[in-house]
């Protein structure tokens, strides 16, 4: 090294320090210029001005997989150049091939055909009469020369962007003011597999994917009715993902249809990635943390909650659907209650209706008792708590919220972890934090037990987003049963039971059928028994109520 | 909405000034001593002499019951001398470190002496205590209630307090008397076709020289209203064993 | 606020909490106290005297439609008949809030909380039905009627678990004090059925008010079996003389309630459902406050009125000084107040409207022919 180097370093900054700042403002060569220009094109006669326009606005010299391939057209010795544009890993390269370069690119009978059609023939003072059929070489080529089973006209350059970009291929020809839409598309995706979630022993193991035509043709392979409706809309502007909304034209309210796709047409956002998100953007009520539509996976519940009225709404690259309306009731419902026996049912629903109730509230219901009502609690049980807790050091409160604090961020790491630590993770998380920690005398082991109670309740809710909103909850009532007691938590079922009364979820109340207290039947949280469930829900207003004849098992009779 | 909150903000402002008032004079489930039985005396300087006996919850497992070691240190007994028996509670919780909660109070004992003087004034006071049990039995006690408590110790079962519990389910099974609560004694006090009655217990401590059993007492000494009058049963003392244990076989009527 | 549609279950309901309410405080006292033992013969006869009167209130108010009794006083009396009606009703409602809040105030500081203030709890209690009048007065009635079915299970099951304490003895001797006694001083006690003044009100605020007789008829058949329930096991729990002097005798018999050797003293439980009876009575009586007085005064927007309501329940709650006090203006005041406005003012003055109505209907129908 030299010196004269060495003193230079140390007079200057070393060139290797790269430095990038991301700038706060637009810089003047970012603008949106170019693509403004380009919206709100028609497609020109001349091909090599649609060329130079394909090229810019699909940045084709940047893209390395958007091609376009230039190729001569014979119709009855006649030549036109044309070319088509697609992009490459989503189109069926075989299709492509045969069906459509094949009969334009090759000499065959058809293309060199001279004759014209003959629509109708008279004879009259015996002279025939001919009436010949125009030549139009668009007709012709779109009824003659494309043996392909979707191809659309298409005039517009902005439906045409949309269509390449989900994988159709476009075929422009010389002096027609029109590009030919081909529906050819292939790509990779999932295959239908077992729901990964909602596990039900005796029903069906399909679960729905990310492809959207994939789940709109599971549906309607296992609902085989005309009257199945499945509608299309796009959400988003610079992600056109495509929403479908099912539902049964003779059943599901037309109201209820309208308003749905209402508010799922008016969402102003630039792009909607996840359903979990757009659950929320089409909620009625935004300041409460309960969710109003059911989320699933599974096959077999959306289709049971479509021909019961309701509207599923399937969207693009996400294996979930959502089901509106829903009812609070809906949450506590498992897609397993129909498959069984209808008194293991109802019991099972009770026992959920109990978890939902302990997780809520058991840690509060803990902590009101042991500060405010001790005598509540039997003579022995007392005697074994005060003998637990006596060398615990802190209070009841701060031994709480320390050990659910703990298990929320056990439940939150267990979430990440790789699969060969899954099962340390949880031996881990359970024996060595528990066991250790009373041994510690950190916390008293009816503690533990109040918190693993409550946390394996909370996963015996069926639904994932409704389990979220009682964990937080529970807080609430842990803070109110300290503050306050019995009195405490008293006040917060209250309100809480007002402001679920007050919600709505698409115009049907949320605590329907319990909310305005009717007695029609059909409605409750219990099932009846398969033969006696006759009517749908009449809070679902449904066009067609009547679901099972009076004697629905004529069998028996004789 | 912005009212709504406002509202809430207001809720939880009242909600923590009545903790933060209530702090610290709520004596949660570890700050409190908790009385399993309490027994009155004649006494010459106050107006009575009061005994409570306050259990202590054993820390760790209690596997077994056989040494009789662990049920030493089960409970313990303070005496004062007061003059009612909130200024004798006062009196203690003056110099307890824990705050006595009376709410397991599952006996209430009377000596014979004391109750031959009136013990209306007591149930009524017991009565509209909200911590005290209704269905608190009561004993009148032949011997001093103090000794009829320190010698209360349970062959069988755990916790003095589990055995004042279950004693009353042997006397369903034997019949010689009957699980009588404050609560009826206080009811037959006020009704016009009843009398007030309670339990009649002693300590046995026959040895096998003991000449006094097995003989039909016939006292009665009539007084009134809530004085005591004595009218007794078949009484056999049991002889064999040398152990001292509760031995309730009798009524005693007022 | 919107306008309130009410079922025929839900009014039902509300018709029903207002007695509940008033038994599981201090109702049974005053009542056992002016009969004796004669209670339960009382209780049936008055109620049988409520179901007598409430068909005749549903003859008064047959020809004028949807319409309540305010709309009654201002077609006979003008708008300042309508005026000081309303304003003796607000009084009353205001009345028997503050009272009984202060009742449950004080019951709930002496027994479960020694230590706080008692304008803390009054406070709570208050904000409480304010904040669930803001979410809107038809979930009010909707939570009343999901709540009203634990609330009146759990008294069906103190009154159950309390069989094997009673004693059909107290029940003699049968008429008490005397057949006068029970019978015509005994119709007093009538101010039981003091919820009769909501079915007075409620008419246009139904939505089907075909159903009005039916609601009526219903409400106070179970407010009959249940005070019938409640008094009988009373009476036959305590002996009469030394319930006179208690407070919350419904409390009291929890207390003694015991299931096994296991559970005992579950007082608490008890207490939790009696907080949701009346946190959910004391939003109904701001909710139809402020719904009489947007009735009466013409009220555009109700929250502020409702502030302003609340914080003179407030006031007058904190206006007794101790429970003596309190204890005679529950007894006394609130009986004969109740009695004077609900059954003595409102039957005058819908007799007068009946007759009017008639004589005016008369009238025209003379002048048309």
């Amino acid at each position: 090294m030299n010196i004269k180097d060495f003193f230079y370093k140390l007079n200057n900054e070393s060139k290797d320090s790269h430095e990038f700042i991301l700038p706060n403002k637009e810089s003047s060569s970012d603008k949106l210029q170019p693509e403004k220009m380009l919206k709100n094109r028609f497609v020109y006669n001349n091909l090599d001005v649609n060329l130079e326009y394909v090229n810019s606005r699909f940045n084709s010299f940047l893209n390395s997989d958007v091609k376009i391939r230039e190729f001569l057209i014979h119709v009855k010795s006649r030549q036109y150049k044309a070319f088509i544009l697609y992009i490459d890993g989503m189109i069926d390269k075989n299709s492509i091939n045969d069906f459509v370069l094949n009969p334009l690119m090759l000499r065959t009978r058809s293309n060199t055909y001279e004759g014209s059609q003959i629509i109708s023939e008279a004879i009259a003072n015996n002279i025939m009469v001919r009436k010949r059929k125009k030549f139009n070489i668009v007709d012709y080529i779109l009824d003659s020369l494309l043996p392909h089973n979707d191809v659309e006209r298409v005039k517009s350059f902005d439906k045409i962007a949309d269509d390449v970009a989900s994988g159709n291929c476009i075929l422009f020809i010389d002096t027609v003011n029109f590009a030919f839409d081909i529906d050819a598309k292939k790509f990779d995706k999932r295959s239908i597999a077992e729901p990964k979630n909602e596990h039900v022993i005796m029903g069906s193991q399909e679960a729905f994917v990310e492809n959207l035509r994939t789940n709109t043709s599971i549906i309607r392979r296992n609902l085989h009715n005309e009257n199945l409706v499945v509608e299309s809309l796009t959400i988003g502007e610079d992600n056109k993902n495509e929403c479908a909304i099912c539902y049964l034209k003779n059943v599901a309210n037309s109201d209820l249809v309208s308003e749905v796709k209402y508010r799922l047409n008016n969402l102003e956002i630039d792009y909607l990635t996840s359903i979990g998100e757009l659950q929320q953007l089409i909620k009625d009520d935004i300041d409460t943390t309960i969710p109003e539509s059911i989320s699933t996976e599974r096959v077999d519940k959306a289709i049971n909650h479509i021909l019961q009225g309701r509207i599923v709404v399937i969207y693009n690259s996400v294996p979930y659907v959502i089901v509106v309306p829903a009812t609070f009731l809906d949450f506590l419902s498992s897609p397993e209650d129909i498959n069984i026996h209808h008194f293991f049912a109802n019991l099972l629903k009770i026992i959920r209706g109990f978890s939902f109730l302990i997780t809520l509230l058991l840690p509060g219901l803990y902590i009101a008792i042991t500060t405010y009502h001790c005598e509540l609690i039997p003579t022995g049980l007392l005697f074994s708590i005060i003998a637990s807790r006596s060398n615990v050091p802190f209070m009841v409160i701060v031994e709480i919220i320390l050990m659910e604090i703990s298990f929320e961020i056990i439940r939150e790491a267990g979430v990440r972890v790789p699969s060969p630590l899954g099962s340390t993770v949880g031996i881990v998380g359970a024996l060595i934090l528990g066991q250790a920690a009373v041994q510690a005398d950190i916390v008293s082991p009816i503690l533990i037990i109040n918190i693993a109670i409550t946390a394996i309740t909370s996963f015996a809710i069926p639904d994932y987003i409704f389990s979220f909103h009682l964990r937080i909850n529970r807080f609430l009532f842990v803070l109110l049963g300290f503050l306050a007691g019995f009195f405490g938590i008293g006040i917060g079922i209250f309100v809480y039971l007002v402001k679920m009364c007050s919600l709505k979820s698409f115009g049907v109340s949320f605590l329907a059928p319990y909310a305005p207290l009717t007695r029609d039947k059909g409605n409750g949280y219990l099932l009846d028994s398969p033969w006696k469930r006759e009517k749908r829900a009449s809070y679902l207003a449904t066009k067609k109520s009547q679901v099972q004849k009076e004697t629905s098992m004529k069998w028996r009779k004789k | 909405m912005r009212s709504h909150k406002i509202l809430i903000i207001c809720l939880v402002i009242v909600i923590l000034s009545f903790s933060f008032s209530n702090y610290r004079a709520v004596s949660t489930i570890d700050e409190s001593a908790y009385v399993i039985a309490i027994g009155f005396d004649t006494s010459q300087h106050g107006k009575i002499k009061l005994s409570l006996q306050i259990a202590i919850p054993s820390a760790g497992s209690s596997s077994s019951s056989s040494s009789n070691d662990s049920q030493s240190a089960s409970s313990v007994i303070n005496t004062v001398e007061c003059n009612t028996l909130f200024s004798g509670i006062n009196l203690v919780n003056s110099y307890l470190s824990k705050k006595l909660n009376l709410s397991y109070c599952k006996v209430a004992v009377f000596s014979e002496d004391f109750a031959s003087n009136g013990i209306g004034e007591y149930i009524s006071t017991m009565i509209n205590d909200v911590e005290i049990r209704p269905t608190c039995h009561i004993i009148i006690s032949r011997c001093k209630a103090k000794y009829y408590l320190e010698n209360s110790k349970p062959m069988l079962a755990d916790i003095s307090s589990k055995y004042y519990e279950i004693e009353d389910s042997s006397e369903k099974n034997t019949g010689f008397t009957k699980a009588l609560t404050i609560l009826d004694f206080y009811n037959s006090y006020y009704d016009s076709f009843a009398q007030p009655y309670a339990i009649l217990g002693s300590i046995n401590e026959a040895n096998a020289d003991d000449t006094e059993g097995s003989q039909f007492f016939n006292e009665s000494s009539i007084h009134s209203n809530d004085k005591l009058d004595n009218i007794s049963f078949v009484d056999s003392k049991s002889s064999g064993s040398s152990e001292k244990s509760i031995e309730n076989l009798r009524f005693s009527c007022f | 606020m919107n306008n309130l549609k009410l079922n025929y279950l839900e009014s039902a309901f509300l018709v029903v909490i207002v007695t509940i309410t008033h038994l599981i405080l201090n109702m049974p006292n005053t009542l056992i106290e002016t009969t004796g033992s004669a209670s339960i013969i009382n209780t049936i006869y008055v109620t049988v005297l409520a179901l007598l009167l409430f068909s005749i209130i549903k003859k008064l108010l047959d020809p004028f439609e949807n319409n309540n009794i305010i709309y009654v006083a201002e077609f006979l009396g003008g708008k300042i008949l309508k005026i000081i009606i309303t304003v003796l009703y607000l009084a009353h409602f205001i009345f028997i809030s503050a009272i009984l809040l202060r009742n449950f105030a004080e019951f709930l500081k002496i027994i479960y909380f020694p230590q706080a203030s008692l304008w803390t709890i009054l406070s709570a209690f208050l904000l409480v039905s304010l904040i669930v009048n803001r979410l809107g007065g038809k979930n009010i009635v909707k939570a009343n009627a999901i709540l009203m079915i634990p609330i009146l299970l759990t008294i069906v099951i103190t009154a159950i678990s309390l069989i094997g304490k009673l004693e059909f003895n107290r029940v003699f001797p049968i008429l008490g004090y005397g057949f006068k006694e029970t019978f015509f001083n005994g119709a007093t006690n009538i101010y039981a059925f003091s919820g009769i003044l909501y079915l007075l009100l409620i008419k246009p605020y139904l939505k089907n008010s075909k159903n009005f007789s039916k609601i009526g008829y219903l409400s106070i058949i179970i407010s009959g079996i249940y005070l019938v329930l409640i008094v009988s096991a009373l009476l036959m729990m305590f002996p009469y003389i030394q319930l006179g002097n208690d407070t919350l005798s419904v409390y009291l018999s929890t207390r003694i309630i015991e299931y096994g050797k296991f559970m005992q003293r579950t007082d608490a439980i008890y207490m939790f459902v009696w907080i949701f009876d009346f946190l959910s009575y004391l939003s109904i009586i701001v909710l139809f406050i402020t719904q009489i007085s947007k009735q009466s005064f013409n009220l555009k927007k109700t929250p502020l009125y409702s502030y302003i309501v609340a914080f003179i329940i407030f006031i007058v709650a904190m206006l007794p000084n101790n429970t003596t006090e309190l204890e005679f203006f529950e007894t006394t005041i609130y009986k004969y107040s109740s009695i004077g406005i609900v059954f003595v003012v409102s039957f005058i003055v819908l007799v007068l409207g009946y007759l009017k109505k008639k004589k005016e209907g008369n009238k025209i129908r003379y002048e048309v022919t």
